[in-house]
């Protein structure tokens, strides 16, 4: 009776580990998923943009202060590209931190879906 | 939304971001009451109305909308304590509250015929220089003058600091503007690509269906992009809110 009751138990566990194996979602089908590296890209791209625009922006202002034409310009612009430089790898940076993160809990058996 | 009638093809996708005086006609002034300023503040209406209903049951077996309340009570809270520390959760009413705002503004702007308030680069820079000075203003609270050695790398030879230290405050600066476009131009870019597919549906006949169908693909995806914005928003203001907290 009891050895009955074990084997049904066995079986039932192998059927629940076979429903579990269908319905996983396959890796790397995931849209949210596809969206994120998306969005990270385009995070990325707008930090360089915006320190390089930011960087030209304030030498221009110091151009037309002090009347030294393309110096600060040329100088504030190269500074503002590696500032943005700087915040993209901050971001690649976070973002693999969060991606650790994420596959520890994965393993744990609580996903977050970042 | 000014459409012309039996013109042929006319598109004008970004029509529907425009903004016009709710009472009346004439121009939009800072006092004026605009659509935004009505969607805003059906935004906090219904918003309020849902967590407060939500959150007045207090059943050990919670409803769909009390446990939809709580979890993203849970889930922000979490954020708030993992990214910024317990230290964070001092700002964790601002911070749920600048996400519900968000996510419902984008949510409720897909509704047809609504208007997406966060599509604005006025409001998401509102919002973003109100985190940016938030986030200033308690580096220098807790830090004190302190605070400025943030922007000076450690174990930097000095003669490098006159490059370093401007590099160090410029990517300061970049922070609050790529924080506030990147939701205003997601927003206005799904919202104006969604509107654009719509203007072939007619003009196409039977051959409508096409771009009717990429349109219920794109709304699937705007939906995600929605939360997933105004996800990214938060996240981000929790990661400069512990570099002002925790200076590195």
């Amino acid at each position: 009776m009891t050895n009955q009751g074990k084997d049904r138990d066995g079986d039932l566990s192998a059927r629940i580990e076979r429903a579990r194996e269908a319905t996983k979602p396959p890796p790397g089908r995931n849209i949210a998923q596809k969206y994120n590296h998306l969005s990270l890209a385009w995070r990325m791209t707008l930090e360089l943009v915006v320190g390089a625009g930011l960087g030209a922006a304030i030498g221009w202002g110091l151009d037309e202060l002090t009347g030294l034409t393309p110096l600060f310009l040329l100088v504030f612009g190269l500074l503002g590209f590696v500032a943005g430089v700087k915040v993209v790898m901050r971001t690649a940076q976070e973002a693999s931190e969060a991606r650790d993160r994420t596959e520890g809990e994965d393993e744990d058996g609580r996903s977050e879906g970042r | 939304m000014a459409e012309k009638e039996g013109s042929g093809f006319y598109a004008d996708p970004m029509g529907q971001f425009e903004i016009y005086n709710f009472f009346g006609a004439g121009a939009v002034e800072w006092s004026s009451f605009t659509n935004s300023s009505l969607m805003m503040l059906i935004v906090v209406g219904v918003s309020t109305l849902l967590l407060t209903l939500g959150a007045s049951g207090r059943a050990l077996v919670p409803s769909k909308l009390q446990s939809m309340t709580e979890l993203t009570y849970e889930f922000i809270r979490r954020m708030v304590s993992d990214t910024a520390g317990d230290e964070g959760l001092k700002y964790f009413p601002y911070i749920f509250t600048v996400f519900i705002f968000i996510l419902f503004s984008n949510l409720l702007g897909l509704i047809p015929y609504s208007f997406t308030v966060t599509s604005h680069l006025a409001v998401t820079a509102t919002l973003a220089l109100a985190v940016f000075f938030t986030v200033t203003i308690t580096g220098f609270m807790k830090h004190g003058v302190h605070f400025l050695s943030f922007f000076v790398p450690h174990g930097a030879p000095k003669p490098l600091l006159v490059l370093l230290v401007p590099i160090e405050v410029i990517s300061y600066f970049v922070r609050p503007i790529s924080h506030s476009v990147r939701l205003g131009a997601a927003m206005l870019a799904g919202h104006a690509v969604m509107k654009v597919f719509a203007y072939f549906v007619a003009p196409l006949g039977v051959g409508g269906v096409l771009p009717l169908g990429m349109m219920v693909g794109i709304y699937g995806l705007e939906l995600l992009v929605a939360v997933v914005q105004a996800y990214i928003f938060t996240i981000l203001t929790c990661i400069y809110l512990n570099d002002a907290l925790h200076m590195h």
